[in-house]
C-alpha cells in the first residue's frame, strides 16, 4: 500500500477461547493455562504442529511475576517446535493490537514469514501483592546475614500487613477508574443514557447472531466446558437495561448514564491471530483472510483532565486517515472497542464534531460521519467480554473472516486503553 | 473410557486360577496391532487345494510367514486358513471341516481361523450355493467355539474373482492381524480386483488425507490415531461445543480442527473447502459422528426422533451428495485407488435394541445408505463401506447402569467389551488401498454379539 | 532576636506537647498574653538520601537520581522545618496549647531548589497572633537559607540576591482559646485564611483524580515526615482527642497535589487551605484545573458529601 518493498502482511486466522466472566467458569486458570489453550487451538485448526513461527508475540496486562515470559512459557506448552522465539507486549487494553501490528510490520519487513500475535488476561488469577510495608519487612529479612536480624526484621509485621492488595485496575495517576474517567467524558460530551443502552443491546443482538450461524465455528475454541462469551446476553432486552442503576459516575447523580450492562464486564479470556507473508501462506497452503495495512498508536494528555481518557483512538485515528488518505466512508466494517458504549459513542461523536476536529485534530472540518449499520456488526466487547489484552486478537481475527471474500474492502479499528492510549488499525479484505 | 476391571483381574494368576474355579468367564487379553511387531506370531496352516488356496499360500510366504499345509499334533498353530471356493456341494466341505477341528486345540492364543469361500449370490446353482451358504454357518458357529482370544472369520470372494487380487490378500492380512482383534463371526467379501497392496504395510494410507466427524473423544478420537498411525493427514471435524478436545486430537496426530455442525446444510461444502485450502485433495471420508437419544417408543418425541435421524443419516446423506458431485473427491485424479467413505452403523441397526427405534432406525438407514451408494463410488473406484460396533468400551457405554454394562460386555464369543481402537482399525482396514476389492459392506465389530449400544 | 538551638526531635517535642496539654493557657477570661519576640534558627544537615527516597515511594515519583530531578519537592522542605515549628509552639513562652492546635493554611514560596543531601539554615518565628470566630489563630513563619548565610536577610524581597531558599507561613488555629482585646481581630489575616467569608454552598468542579486513603495513610506519611502526632496515626487517640476518626496529615494532601506539577527549577508559590478533615480510610475526590496559563486551581473534596477537604493554588515562575 505504501512503500515499494514492503511485502503484504496476511492475516491468515484466529482463534480465542469464549471469554468467561471474571471468577465464573475460568476462576482456576491462569493466564498460561489460557494462552497455551488458545495456541492449542490456533495450531490445531492451521495445523501448525512443528512448525517453527517466526515470532510469536503476546502480552498480558494483570500478570504475575512468576509469568514473566509468558508467552514463551505458553509456546513451549504447544506442539509448535520449540525453536520457536517468542516474547511479551504490555500497552493496557490496546495490547493485542500492538502485538499484531508489530508483528505485521515486522512480516512486511521481510524480517519473519510468519508471526502468532495475541493476549491473554485473567482477573480472576490476578496477583495478589502484599502491603509495600510488609514487602519491606521481607525484602529487609531476606537480606539479613544472621538469624537474629532476620528475626528482627519479621518481628516487625503486624496483623494490618498481613491483608492482601488487589491489583488496581485504577489509573495510577489519578487513582480512577476508568469507568470514572468515562463517566466525565461522557458527561462532557452529553451522552445519553439510551443511545448507550441502544448499543448494548446491539452488541449482544449482534453477536448472539453471529455465533448462531456459526460465525464463530472457526474464530473460538471451546475452553473448560465453555462453548460461548458467558457474558452474552441474547435475551436482553432495552426495558432491562433501562431498570439497572448507574455504577460509574455516581457522583453526577440524576446525570449519571453508565451502567453495568453499558460497560464491559471484567472477563478472562485468551486470543492469537496467525499472520504471513503471502509465500508462507501459500507454501503452508493456509487461508489468506485480509492484509493488515497500517496502525498508528496515539495518546492524550489525561491526567489534569485535558483529554478524556479514552480519547486517544480520536486521535490516532485521524492521523492514520490522513497518512492513508482515507476516510470513514471507506471503509466497510468498523471494530470500535466497546470498553464502554460511551466509549465509542464519544469517538463517533469527537469525529462528527466540526470543532473538535478543528480544536484538537487541527482538521478543516470535522472527520465524518459513521455509517451505524456498519460497526460491530458481530458484536463487540459488550456482549463478548473483555479480557484486556485478549480483545485486538479478537477483533481482528473476527474482522478479517468478515472482509474474507470481499477483497480490497476494508475494515477499520480503534481499541483505547489505560494510561491515556489507543491504537486504531486498518484491514483490507482479500 | 470404561475400564474392564474384571478382564484386568481374570489376566492375574490368581485371577485366572480364580475365574476357573469358579466357572467364570474368561475373558482373554486381545492380541491387538503394534507397529513394528510381526502380523502374526507362528505357524500358518492352509487347508484346501483350490486355486484360492495356492494363491493365498503365495501371498503368506511373501509375508515371510511359517506357512504350511500340515503340522504335527503337539505343534501350535497361529492361524488356520480354509479354502472352500471349490466347493460344489456341502459334502464337498467335509475333509476340511475336519481338519480345523483338529487344529482348533492347537490353536495359540488369539488365534485365527479364516475360511475362504465364493459369494452364494454368485450362482443360481442349488447345491454350489448350498455348499456356499453352509461354509458361512460353520464359520460363525467355529467363532462361538473360538477360546482365548481367537477369533473365526471368512473371505467371501465374488464368483469369478481372481483369488490374487489384491481385496482378497488385504482382508486376509487384516484378519489374520491384531487389528481384527474384536471382529468375530464375520465376513469380508471381496467383489472386485479394485485396489492396491500397500508399500509399506505399516503406512498403508500414506499420502491420503481423511476426514473423520465426531473426532473430538471415544471412537471417533480413535479413529484419528490410528488413520493417522497408518500414514494419513487428517482432517478432525466436532461440533463446535466439543472444540477443546477436538484441538487436543487434532494436535496429537498433527491433523487440523475443523469445527463444524454437520447438520448444517453445508457441512459438506465446508469440509471440502477446507481439505481443498489445506490438502487440495481428500481421499477418505469416516463418518462417525452421531448422537443417541434412547427412548422408548410410546415416549418418544419429535425432538428425540428427529435429532437422531438428522445427526445420524440425514447429515451423511446430504454430506456424501457434496462429497460425491466435487471434484476433489474424484477417482479419476488419484490413479488406481478412487475415494473411500466408511460410516459408522451398529448392531443395534441390525438387531434392534430396546429403547432405541429412533437410533436403530438411524443405524440401519446408513447400512441402506451404504449399500445403495456402493455403485455410485463403483464408477470411480471407490468404496463406501460401514463398521457396525458392538459393545465397546466408551465414555458412551461407561454411562450403563453397572449390571447391564457388565452383561453386555460378557454377552459375546471373546467375553469383553471391545475398544475403541478395535473399532478404528477396522475402519482403516477399510479406508485402505488393499481393501479396494470391498464395498457396500457393513462390518460388524462386536466379538460376534448382537447387543448393541 | 535570633536563639540558636539544635536541630530539635520531634519525639520528645510531642512528649513535652502532653505535658503541655495538662497545663491551662489561654482560657476564656484569662489575661492576655502576647507571643514570644523572638526568631529560632538552627542548622540542618541537609535531606538524607533515605528520607528524600521515603519521600518519593510515598507519593510514586520520580527518583532523585540527580538528572532529571534533583530538587526537593517543597513539602518535603516543609517536613525538615517542621520540628522547629513544633519545637517554638511547645516552648513555654507560646501562648496556646500545642496539642489541639490545628492546621489551617499554608502558603509556600519555594525560591530556588534545594537538594537531596545540601545542608541548610531553618529560620522560624511566630507571628500575627489574632482572634478567630471558633478560636485564636497564630502564623509560623519558617525561612530556609543556604549554609552560611545571615538570617538577617531572611524577610528580603529579593531572594536572588539574599540566600533565602524556601519560605513559609503555617497558620494554625487553636480552638476554643480566646484573646484578650489588646490585639485587633484584623490585624495580620492573610489572604490564605477567608475561608469563614466563603458561602457554604459547594459546587464541585470536574474531578480528574481519586484519591483512596487507607486506614495506614497517616502512619505512613508520619514514617516519612516523623510527623507522629496521634490524631494521624491511632483512631483511638484521635476519638479521644474529638474527631470522628484518625485524619490524613494536611501537608500530605499538599504533597499529593504539588507531585509532579512542581518546576525543577523552583520560582513557584502555592497556598492550600484545609477545610474539613479527611478521616481515614476515606476517599478524596481530587480536581485540578488550569488557573489562567500560569496557574493551577486544586480542589479536594469528599465526593459522597460533597464537603470540600481543601482548596488550593500553584503559581508557576
Amino acid at each position: 500500500m505504501s512503500a515499494q518493498n514492503i511485502r503484504d502482511a496476511v492475516i491468515i486466522g484466529g482463534n480465542r477461547i469464549p471469554f468467561a466472566r471474571a471468577h465464573t467458569a475460568y476462576a482456576t486458570a491462569g493466564n498460561q493455562d489460557m494462552l497455551t489453550s488458545t495456541l492449542n487451538g490456533l495450531v490445531a485448526r492451521f495445523g501448525l504442529q512443528g512448525e517453527q513461527i517466526g515470532t510469536v508475540a503476546a502480552g498480558a496486562v494483570m500478570k504475575h511475576s512468576k509469568n514473566f515470559n509468558l508467552t514463551r512459557e505458553s509456546v513451549l506448552g504447544t506442539p509448535l517446535d520449540p525453536k520457536t522465539p517468542a516474547f511479551d507486549v504490555q500497552m493496557a487494553c490496546a495490547t493485542g493490537m500492538e502485538a499484531i501490528g508489530s508483528m505485521a510490520n515486522k512480516i512486511k519487513l521481510g524480517q519473519i514469514d510468519s508471526a502468532i500475535a495475541g493476549g491473554v488476561d485473567s482477573i480472576s488469577d490476578a496477583p495478589i501483592v502484599v502491603t509495600d510495608e510488609l514487602r519491606g519487612i521481607l525484602m529487609e529479612a531476606n537480606r539479613a546475614k544472621s538469624v537474629p536480624q532476620r528475626l528482627k526484621a519479621l518481628a516487625k509485621i503486624r496483623p494490618g500487613h498481613l491483608s492482601p492488595q488487589a491489583p488496581g485496575v485504577n489509573e495510577p495517576r489519578t487513582g480512577m477508574s476508568m469507568g470514572e474517567h468515562m463517566a466525565i467524558t461522557a458527561h462532557a460530551w452529553g451522552i445519553t443514557r439510551a443511545e448507550q443502552d441502544e448499543l448494548a443491546l446491539a452488541s449482544h443482538k449482534n453477536l448472539a447472531a453471529a455465533y448462531d450461524r456459526g460465525f464463530f465455528d472457526d474464530l473460538v475454541t471451546p475452553f473448560k466446558g465453555v462453548g460461548r462469551d458467558t457474558n452474552m446476553r441474547a435475551d436482553s432486552t432495552l426495558e432491562k437495561l433501562g431498570k439497572l442503576s448507574p455504577a460509574f459516575g455516581r457522583d453526577l447523580g440524576a446525570e449519571a448514564t453508565m451502567t453495568a450492562a453499558n460497560s464491559t464486564a471484567l472477563t478472562d479470556g485468551a486470543s492469537a491471530v496467525l499472520l504471513g507473508s503471502e509465500e508462507w501462506a501459500d507454501q503452508h497452503d493456509l487461508p489468506k483472510l485480509a492484509n493488515f495495512i497500517d496502525y498508528e498508536e496515539g495518546a492524550v494528555d489525561f491526567v489534569d483532565g485535558a483529554e478524556g481518557l479514552l480519547m486517544a483512538p480520536a486521535y490516532a485515528a485521524a492521523r492514520m486517515l490522513k497518512r492513508n488518505n482515507l476516510s470513514f466512508s471507506d471503509f466497510e466494517y468498523l471494530e470500535i472497542h466497546e470498553a464502554f458504549a460511551s466509549t465509542v459513542l464519544a469517538q463517533i461523536k469527537a469525529w462528527e464534531s466540526e470543532e473538535f476536529c478543528k480544536n484538537k485534530l487541527g482538521l478543516d472540518s470535522a472527520l465524518g460521519t459513521i455509517d451505524r449499520s456498519r460497526l460491530n456488526v458481530n458484536g463487540s466487547s459488550l456482549a463478548a467480554g473483555h479480557p484486556f489484552a485478549a480483545t485486538g486478537g479478537r477483533i481482528v481475527a473476527s474482522l478479517a473472516k468478515a472482509l474474507h471474500g470481499k477483497p480490497g474492502k476494508l475494515g477499520f479499528i480503534s481499541v483505547c486503553a489505560a494510561g491515556g492510549q489507543g491504537i486504531t488499525a486498518i484491514i483490507e479484505g482479500r | 473410557m470404561a475400564r474392564d476391571t474384571y478382564t484386568e483381574f481374570a489376566n492375574t494368576s490368581f485371577g485366572r486360577t480364580l475365574t476357573k474355579n469358579l466357572g467364570l468367564p474368561q475373558p482373554a487379553k486381545l492380541r491387538r496391532h503394534r507397529p513394528g511387531r510381526p502380523l502374526i506370531e507362528g505357524p500358518v496352516v492352509v487347508l484346501g487345494s483350490s486355486e484360492a488356496a495356492s494363491a493365498l499360500a503365495d501371498r503368506l510366504l511373501g509375508w515371510d510367514l511359517d506357512v504350511r499345509r500340515n503340522v504335527g499334533p503337539k505343534e501350535k498353530v497361529a492361524g488356520v486358513v480354509a479354502c472352500f471356493d471349490s466347493a460344489s456341494s456341502p459334502a464337498d466341505l467335509s475333509s476340511t471341516v475336519l481338519e480345523i477341528g483338529m487344529l482348533l486345540k492347537q490353536l495359540k492364543p488369539s488365534g485365527r481361523v479364516i475360511t475362504v469361500s465364493r459369494d452364494p449370490q454368485g450362482t443360481s446353482d442349488p447345491a454350489v450355493r448350498a455348499a456356499r451358504s453352509a461354509v458361512q454357518g460353520l464359520t460363525r458357529s467355529t467363532a462361538h467355539e473360538m477360546r482365548a482370544g481367537g477369533t473365526a472369520n471368512g473371505i467371501v470372494l465374488a464368483d469369478d474373482l481372481d483369488p490374487s487380487a489384491p481385496g482378497a490378500a488385504g482382508a486376509l492380512r487384516f484378519l489374520l492381524s491384531g487389528r481384527s482383534a474384536f471382529v468375530s463371526g464375520q465376513f469380508i467379501s471381496v467383489d472386485s480386483v479394485n485396489g492396491a497392496l500397500p508399500g509399506n504395510w505399516d503406512r498403508p494410507l500414506q499420502g491420503q488425507v481423511a476426514v473423520v466427524t465426531g473426532a473430538a473423544r471415544g471412537i471417533g478420537a480413535s479413529i484419528a490415531r490410528v488413520l493417522h498411525r497408518d500414514g494419513a493427514t487428517l482432517i478432525l471435524v466436532d461440533i463446535p461445543a466439543a472444540g477443546e478436545q477436538l484441538a487436543g486430537v487434532a494436535n496429537e496426530v498433527s491433523g487440523t480442527a475443523l469445527q463444524l455442525d454437520i447438520t448444517a446444510p453445508d457441512a459438506g461444502d465446508r469440509i471440502l473447502a477446507h481439505a481443498e485450502q489445506h490438502h487440495g485433495r481428500l481421499d477418505i471420508v469416516v463418518h462417525n459422528a452421531g448422537i443417541t437419544r434412547d427412548k422408548l417408543l410410546a415416549n418418544m418425541d419429535e425432538s428425540r426422533w428427529n435429532s437422531v435421524i438428522a445427526v445420524n443419516i440425514e447429515a451423511q446423506l446430504r454430506m456424501n451428495r457434496a462429497f460425491l458431485a466435487s471434484e476433489l473427491f474424484n477417482a479419476d485424479a488419484r490413479g488406481a485407488m478412487g475415494p473411500r467413505i466408511i460410516s459408522l452403523a451398529s448392531t443395534s441397526g441390525i438387531a434392534g435394541n430396546r429403547g432405541q427405534t429412533n437410533y436403530a432406525a438411524s443405524k440401519a438407514g446408513v447400512m441402506g445408505m451404504v449399500s445403495a451408494t456402493a455403485a455410485q463410488l463403483a464408477a470411480r473406484h471407490g468404496t463406501i463401506n460401514a463398521v457396525a460396533p458392538g459393545f465397546i468400551e466408551t465414555e458412551m457405554t461407561a454411562k450403563i447402569p453397572f449390571a447391564t454394562r457388565e452383561v453386555a460386555r460378557r454377552l459375546n464369543s471373546l467375553n469383553q467389551g471391545g475398544l475403541p481402537v478395535d473399532v478404528a482399525e477396522t475402519i482403516a482396514f477399510l479406508a485402505s488401498p488393499q481393501a479396494g476389492g470391498t464395498s457396500g459392506l457393513t462390518l460388524r465389530v462386536c466379538g460376534q454379539n448382537l447387543v448393541g449400544a | 532576636m535570633v536563639t540558636e538551638i539544635e536541630m530539635p526531635s520531634l519525639s520528645s517535642l510531642y512528649g513535652r506537647a502532653a505535658l503541655g496539654a495538662a497545663r491551662s493557657k489561654l482560657r476564656p477570661g484569662a489575661g492576655a498574653r502576647t507571643l514570644p519576640g523572638r526568631s529560632v534558627l538552627a542548622q540542618h544537615p541537609g535531606v538524607s538520601v533515605e528520607q528524600a527516597e521515603s519521600y518519593r515511594r510515598l507519593f510514586g515519583g520520580e527518583s532523585f537520581d540527580g538528572a532529571h530531578r534533583a530538587a526537593l519537592p517543597s513539602v518535603l522542605v516543609h517536613i525538615i522545618g517542621f520540628p522547629m515549628q513544633m519545637a517554638l509552639m511547645s516552648d513555654g513562652e507560646f501562648p496556646l496549647p500545642l496539642m489541639g492546635l490545628v492546621h489551617v493554611a499554608n502558603e509556600v514560596e519555594h525560591l530556588r531548589p534545594v537538594r537531596v543531601g545540601q545542608p541548610v539554615q531553618i529560620l522560624v518565628a511566630a507571628e500575627n497572633l489574632r482572634p478567630h470566630r471558633r478560636g485564636t489563630q497564630v502564623d509560623i513563619k519558617v525561612t530556609v537559607l543556604e549554609q552560611g548565610a545571615d538570617p538577617a536577610n531572611a524577610d528580603s524581597e529579593n531572594a536572588a540576591e539574599t540566600s533565602v531558599l524556601w519560605r513559609s507561613v503555617s497558620t494554625y488555629l487553636s480552638k476554643g482559646t480566646q484573646l484578650g482585646t489588646e490585639i485587633s481581630a484584623d490585624s495580620g489575616s492573610t489572604d490564605v485564611t477567608r475561608s469563614d467569608a466563603e458561602p457554604k454552598s459547594f459546587v464541585p468542579p470536574v474531578k480528574t483524580a481519586s484519591w483512596r486513603l487507607g486506614s495506614e495513610a497517616g502512619r505512613a506519611y508520619a514514617a516519612v515526615s516523623g510527623d507522629y502526632n496521634p490524631i494521624h496515626v491511632s483512631q483511638l487517640a484521635a476519638k479521644a482527642l474529638g474527631m470522628p476518626a484518625a485524619i490524613v496529615h494536611g501537608m500530605y494532601c499538599a504533597g499529593r497535589m504539588l507531585e509532579g506539577r512542581e518546576p525543577e527549577g523552583a520560582g513557584h508559590r502555592w497556598w492550600i487551605r484545609f477545610e474539613a478533615p479527611v478521616t481515614l480510610p476515606g476517599t478524596v475526590a481530587f480536581a485540578a484545573e488550569p488557573h489562567g496559563p500560569k496557574a493551577v486551581r486544586f480542589t479536594g473534596w469528599n465526593p459522597r458529601k460533597a464537603r470540600r477537604h481543601f482548596s488550593a493554588e500553584l503559581q508557576l515562575p
